[in-house]
């Protein structure tokens, strides 16, 4: 027959619930209580009071518990474990934990296997995993099913999803957190099939497993079926009852850059209740900064009520991106101003700021007070970033001592930033003599090779064009097409350089002509040092008419609502005469466009842009 | 479980490692930004490359221009969380959990050796076999094969380097390739059934005992639920 259990003593359980309450204040008073009373080292209160510690984030004190404890055994173990294995440093429960074999020689229990796995999962070891998951078939708890479903996340976590599924093939009873475990598996592995078929198969969908799924699909790069299974969500009917399944369709319409569907989405926040939630209201920054409307991205940071550091970095990288550079370091001092520490992301927006609004001394200065600061180390990214500053600048010969003195081997991303420059200030014989250093490194990115053609075309060494050309035909590299999208709402378009959809040719193409006419009488040239072609004049002017943008910006001005901001997102960088243009167009009809090309926004407003010439 | 329980180790499940926003510590900020692809440098190769070409992505009959997987400025797949982020690992956080954990012991855990209902010594057979495949001959095979199991769980240990190992993954029937630890430290002894030259060998009573004490299968329904109130008292009368 069982030993009869004896009633709980009412101090464990007021322990409990202000360790799920994490409530730091009580912990102290029965403690004090504790010890008054001389109970403290009676169990269950050895470990009632360190997990109540641990849970209130008073790690330190639970160290401090633990330590001066004579009898380690292995429910103090599993508190502090699980504890550490939540916190910051989760490696810091391994240390613990080897200790806890090694010299307490302690025997690990379920719970503590359960944690174990937890902790290589989040630390994504699948090495620790493999050892934790042989201990645990040879010990006595085997048959363990919160250890095979954390089995299972571990596995998935670290990309080796069959083994996930040998290990959910092994429970006799699967629950709910196990299903989920692999449904997310397969779905954050880019199994999609997989996932959907053990997913329909589910004798339970709720709004976690929905999420699971969802939120899978998402981190491996399918935004697109994200937002579909949500729709289908919604048509089952599942209540939302928590916020992260609309995080997670944020991210995919920031990822899809889809103004429209954000839109919705953040109606759907607002009318859930979601309104204070910090993390979406991060998310939905993040989505409206990526989707060109800057404005509202700042309207819904300035009305979050609490921001971390993600919120406040979010909008100075999204202000920095649109050109409002002087909105971004008015942004960086007022979070300085309110305690919270930058990061490094936050550091590459600002030195991008500068680098696209010419702010070269202010750049510097920031670049040094990173590490002087605030600790943070310089990445390659961060040097990346200065040597784009200093190259538009100007400063050609300051970036070249920066190229070579970096404690980072530079890479293409480097010797491309300071050639396009080199190539802009139009200095030939630099750029000749970067773009050599460039081809020397055998570039993998087909616009490198773009721009190493453009280079010897301009120098005028046709030969090295010739060479290039070669090589890119050898390595299959192809130049990207330019084109460009527009989203009306209920209408898209994609439109090709040189091609328009035969629908609107006709009313495109008398747009194009009539404005056309309307710049020339406000002095307008085409420029034609855009086209890189060794061909005729006008077959050149001819080509630049029949850029991507300008067809879409047409389309938009005869489709969209008057008045209405005009939308663009083209996948190459603008070329000077397209800028020219667009902010004739937004001059002459009055009319605000915004261009998102392959680096930056472009508000064009009454004749002027956000870039201040400077992309 | 308690519904606690549950929600807990679903959102562990949810939350990834690493993931666009969540998180407000500022480690996982670092990595879990947004704006991760923010490479900002040349004029048309593009940060927002990987949004736009999921912009692009919408339209359905131009989708295939427009997917671009191996970018791997934005790519969540190459994100630290898989087994791949170890680079600045300090070495210590690696050292084995457990002792007797050397990469030269392996416990291979097999599916239905020999087939269904099949005997004892079809097991052994079959794992005999499994690991000739990988070393050459089954005489090799029997001198590598330090334990055998027929019963908790399908398998054996063999004492073989780590690249023949890795051999092992993928032939038919294995299940597992893990790397194998102590049961009991003080004696260096890996459990299950001894294996010595083809034959089982028994352990002296003493050492069995230890072993067995180790690994009884406890039975679910004796062991305490994880938010039981009782968990404390019942503990501490395991302990005596």
């Amino acid at each position: 027959m069982p030993p009869l259990s004896t009633p709980p003593h009412p101090l464990a359980a007021l322990l409990r619930s202000s360790a799920r309450r994490r409530d730091r204040t009580a912990c102290r008073k029965l403690h004090a209580h504790l010890l008054k009373s001389g109970l403290h080292k009676r169990p269950p209160f050895p470990s009632a009071l360190l997990d109540a510690y641990a849970k209130s984030g008073f790690l330190s004190d639970a160290r401090y518990l633990f330590d001066e404890s004579s009898h380690r055994d292995a429910v103090l173990y599993s508190a502090l474990l699980s504890a550490l294995s939540h916190s910051d440093r989760p490696s810091q429960a391994l240390f613990l934990f080897r200790r806890m074999v090694s010299v307490d020689a302690v025997p690990p229990d379920g719970f503590i296997f359960a944690t174990l796995v937890k902790t290589c999962s989040r630390i994504g070891s699948l090495r620790l995993g493999k050892q934790a998951h042989a201990q645990f078939l040879l010990s006595s708890f085997c048959t363990d099913d919160v250890v095979r479903s954390s089995l299972v996340d571990m596995y998935s976590k670290c990309c080796a999803v069959d083994d996930a599924r040998k290990v959910f093939d092994t429970v006799p009873d699967k629950n709910h957190v196990c299903w989920t475990a692999m449904v997310s598996g397969y779905a954050s592995n880019g199994r999609k099939s997989e996932a959907l078929e053990l997913f329909w198969q589910m004798p339970l969908r709720d709004l976690f497993a929905w999420t699971a799924l969802i939120s899978g699909f998402l981190q491996s790069g399918d935004s697109f079926d994200a937002v579909k299974l949500f729709v289908e969500m919604r048509r089952n009917q599942v209540e939302i009852d928590d916020s992260f399944v609309l995080s997670t369709v944020v991210g995919a319409s920031s990822d899809l850059a889809a103004l429209e569907l954000g839109r919705q989405l953040h109606g759907l926040v607002l009318a859930l209740g979601y309104k204070s939630s910090m993390i979406l209201g991060n998310a939905l920054v993040d989505m409206y900064a990526k989707c060109s409307d800057i404005r509202s991205a700042r309207a819904v940071f300035e009305g979050l009520v609490m921001r971390d550091v993600i919120s406040w970095t979010t909008m100075v990288v999204g202000e920095a991106q649109h050109g409002r550079a002087d909105d971004a370091m008015d942004l960086y001092d007022k979070m300085v101003l309110a305690g919270v520490k930058p990061n490094e992301v936050t550091f590459t927006g600002l030195i991008y700021a500068c680098s696209h609004a010419g702010l070269v001394q202010k750049g510097r200065e920031l670049f040094d007070s990173m590490e002087q600061d605030h600790g943070i180390r310089p990445s390659l990214q961060h040097y990346t970033c200065l040597l784009d500053l200093l190259s538009r600048s100007g400063h050609l010969t300051e970036a070249e001592n920066v190229i070579n003195s970096m404690p980072y081997v530079p890479d293409e991303a480097s010797w491309g930033a300071l050639l396009s420059a080199c190539k802009k200030q139009g200095d030939t014989s630099m750029s000749v003599r970067m773009a050599d250093r460039l081809l020397g490194l055998k570039p993998k990115d087909p616009s490198t090779y773009i721009l190493l053609s453009n280079t010897y075309a301009a120098a005028g060494k046709w030969d090295s064009v010739a060479s290039v050309r070669k090589l890119m035909a050898e390595m299959d590299v192809k130049k990207e097409p330019g084109y460009s999208w527009i989203d009306l709402g209920k209408e898209s378009c994609l439109f090709r350089a040189g091609e328009v959809p035969y629908a609107m040719r006709h009313e495109i193409i008398r747009l194009l002509n009539e404005l056309a006419n309307e710049m020339n009488k406000r002095g307008y040239v085409p420029d034609t040092r855009s086209v890189m072609h060794d061909v005729e004049e006008n077959e050149k002017e001819q080509q630049l008419f029949m850029h991507s943008e300008r067809l879409a910006v047409a389309f938009g001005l005869l489709k969209s609502i008057p008045g209405t901001t005009i939308r663009v997102i083209k996948n190459l960088r603008i070329c000077l005469d397209c800028h020219n243009v667009l902010k004739l167009i937004s001059e002459i009809t009055g009319r605000e466009i915004v261009v998102r090309d392959a680096n930056r926004f472009h508000h064009f407003e009454v004749g002027k842009c956000s870039c201040g010439d400077f992309w | 479980m308690a519904a606690a329980g549950v929600s807990r180790s679903a959102i562990a499940i949810l939350r990834p490692a690493r993931y666009l926003l969540l998180g407000s510590s500022s480690s996982a900020a670092a990595v879990a930004h947004p704006f991760l692809g923010l490479r900002v440098l040349r004029p048309s190769s593009g940060f927002l490359r990987l949004a736009w070409v999921g912009a692009a992505s919408r339209i359905g009959a131009i989708r295939s221009m427009a997917r671009r997987a191996g970018d791997s400025s934005y790519s969540p797949l190459n994100s630290s969380r898989g087994g791949s982020g170890f680079s600045d690992r300090p070495p210590t956080e690696m050292a084995p959990l457990f002792p007797g954990c050397d990469y030269e012991h392996w416990l291979i855990v097999m599916d239905k050796p020999g087939g269904e209902r099949a005997t004892k010594q079809q097991m052994i057979d079959c794992y005999v076999q499994t690991l000739a495949k990988v070393v050459g001959s089954e005489e090799e095979a029997k001198k590598k094969i330090y334990n055998v199991s027929c019963e908790r769980y399908f398998g054996f240990g063999c004492e073989i380097d780590e690249e023949t190992s890795n051999k092992l993954e993928g032939l038919p029937g294995v299940l597992f390739v893990l790397p194998d630890s102590y049961v009991d430290a003080e004696n260096k002894d890996y459990g299950a059934e001894l294996f010595a030259n083809g034959e089982i060998v028994q352990r002296p009573p003493e050492r069995q005992r230890r072993i067995d004490a180790a690994t009884t299968q406890r039975n679910d329904r004796d062991r305490p639920r994880y938010n039981d109130r009782t968990r404390y008292v019942r503990r501490r009368e395991s302990q005596r």
